[in-house]
């Protein structure tokens, strides 16, 4: 049984459809990436997986239970974790806050302060500045801080909607270079991404466009096609 | 005291603790010798029955202030209608004395059970929308509310309200010749909605309720049950408010519809807060304090003058400046001047 599987996902805002029956799968070890541009519906796909918004049509199902109708809380709690576009962190509120305030399992000092240990080891940065408020820290740090309060519950699945987006080139690497790390830890990864160097790390993924499904496929098969070389690596 | 979120820790973990633990020294000095001061006043020689009532106005508006800090400050709901909770609080408490001879102590919970059980509606009607349409309801609950008291004349006294039968001095029934009873209640009051407040602050419910105020959607993708916590928030501060209704009620001896459910009185629950440092535990203590000091003072000079009115002028102007140069009031200025001093 697959981590997750997407059956025939449909996603719209009124009339306006942004995903149109989309299906894919994920195994557990995997990084899987949605590539494509803007307004290809994959923030959506990832919304209506963590239950943001629901889905018109088809299913969702995680090791065989059907996501769909559950609130994101919900989502969360079932052990799928969903680091939003855009960093959103919270800025009023510590770093040490902003991660403990998603720590749902049961709670103790002894297992918040594992938790806490864990993201501080990946993220040391994170522990330099636990008592600075979220707001003041730069964009690369905020993504880390995004990125470590997903971690808090030690999720099955990391979803990421674009976390190398608005971050310098040296700062993304680094981004994927923790993820590659959270990888070896043994979370599962979906990925969204713009950028199709994102395809280094991937086990697999799908090719989105205007809702739909272009091309799937593993890694190889992906950076191989005529595609991707045309439209996101220029070559 | 600051609120966490307003802190830039230092960078060396041994020196950032100490100061942190001074300021709370100094808080709870501070509040020591308020505490001290207040309930000393009604033995002084020179301290009379006016001075008096305004202490205990400005008790129990600092306490209004701390319920409805709780939700509008620390969860960012933005309530312009808790007069509905006060004027609850308030009726409850006096129809029942008056008609059942139901002493206060009991009445204050029948007010509680009330504002809960309005909150309830109110909040799972508007609190999984987002935007304003929870302050548009919290007005049109207030409105509605004046209505109902207008309308059931024989029950609320209608327009003229409602006044409290007196017996004389009464401790069962919560009634006093004299202020000083009530400058004690109101200082048990702002003393437990300080706690009550510190509580929430430090709690899992309070950094949920910090979370949402901050971004809704970060929230519910962290795994927070915003629509539970809002809720949650709302109808604590609701009780806390119909409470406070009942101390209002049994100091003043009466309420009428305009006092409970106006809009002047809606926004006089939230200076103090607002004056204060929303959010923050002793902003209503502090912005309560120089509301009602102002107020009393403006009456004085408007008296003087033969002017009507100066006191609402004066608290747009004060309103004004707080949002213009101490958006985080009296008690953020405390804080950005502890942050230069280090």
């Amino acid at each position: 049984m697959s981590l997750l599987e997407i059956e025939n996902l449909s996603v719209a805002y009124g009339d306006l459809f942004a995903v149109r029956e989309v299906s894919f799968a994920l195994d557990e070890g995997a990084v899987f990436v949605l590539l494509g541009a803007n307004g290809a519906g994959k923030t959506s796909i990832l919304r209506s997986i963590s239950g943001l918004v629901p889905a018109r049509g088809g299913r969702i199902l995680a090791a065989g239970r059907d996501l769909r109708g559950l609130a994101p809380n919900q989502v969360a709690r079932a052990g799928i974790s969903h680091v939003p576009e855009g960093r959103q962190i919270f800025p009023n509120l510590s770093v040490a806050e902003n991660l403990t305030v998603s720590f749902l399992k049961e709670r103790t000092k002894e297992t918040m302060a594992a938790a806490l240990a864990a993201v501080y080891e990946l993220f040391p940065r994170l522990a330099e500045r636990r008592r600075q408020a979220g707001g003041t820290l730069s964009g690369g740090e905020q993504q880390m801080l995004a990125i470590g309060r997903a971690l808090m519950n030690f999720p099955k699945l990391l979803m990421l909607d674009e976390p190398s987006l608005g971050l310098s080139p040296v700062l993304a690497d680094l981004v994927f270079e923790r993820l590659a790390t959270i990888r070896s830890l043994g979370t599962t990864i979906l990925l969204v991404e713009q950028n199709a160097t994102c395809l280094e790390l991937a086990t697999g993924g799908i090719i989105l466009a205007n809702g739909r499904v272009v091309l799937a496929g593993t890694r190889d098969r992906l950076q191989d096609s005529e595609f991707v070389r045309r439209a996101y690596l220029g070559v | 005291m600051d609120a966490p979120a307003t802190e830039r820790g230092a960078s060396d973990p041994a020196a950032e603790r100490s100061p942190r633990r001074d300021r709370e020294r100094r808080a709870f000095i501070y509040g020591f010798v308020a505490i001290a001061v207040v309930a000393a006043l009604p033995t002084l020689p020179f301290v009379n029955d006016y001075l008096l009532a305004v202490v205990v106005r400005a008790l129990i508006f600092i306490a209004l202030g701390q319920a409805w800090n709780v939700v509008a400050g620390i969860g960012g709901l933005l309530s312009l209608g808790h007069g509905a909770f006060l004027g609850l609080g308030c009726y409850a408490t006096g129809i029942l004395f008056n008609d059942y001879g139901l002493p206060p102590w009991l009445g204050v919970w029948v007010g509680a059970l009330l504002s809960l059980a309005v909150a309830l509606v109110m909040g799972t009607m508007t609190l999984r929308m987002r935007g304003v349409f929870f302050a548009l309801a919290t007005i049109a609950v207030s409105l509605a509310l004046d209505q109902l008291a207008r309308h059931y004349v024989d029950l609320t006294g209608g327009d003229n309200g409602l006044a409290l039968k007196f017996l004389g001095d009464s401790l069962w029934f919560m009634q006093s010749r004299t202020p000083t009873p009530f400058v004690y209640a109101g200082l048990v009051f702002v003393i437990a909605y300080y706690w009550i407040t510190r509580w929430v602050l430090g709690s899992r419910l309070g950094l949920q309720m910090r979370a949402v105020r901050d971004d809704e959607v970060a929230a519910a993708a962290a795994g927070v049950g915003v629509f539970r916590t809002k809720l949650l928030g709302l109808l604590l501060s609701a009780v806390m408010t119909s409470v406070a209704g009942t101390l209002y009620m049994q100091s003043y001896q009466a309420i009428d519809p305009e006092t409970a459910f106006g809009l002047s009185q809606a926004i006089q629950l939230q200076l103090p807060a607002l004056i204060g440092g929303l959010g923050t535990a002793w902003g209503p203590i502090v912005g309560g304090a120089v509301m009602i000091f102002l107020s009393e003072a403006t009456n004085w000079g408007s008296t003087k003058l033969g002017v009507a009115g100066i006191d609402i002028l004066v608290y747009g102007l004060l309103l004004l400046a707080v949002v213009m140069y101490a958006p985080k009031g009296i008690m953020g200025l405390f804080a950005a001047r502890a942050r230069g001093g280090r």
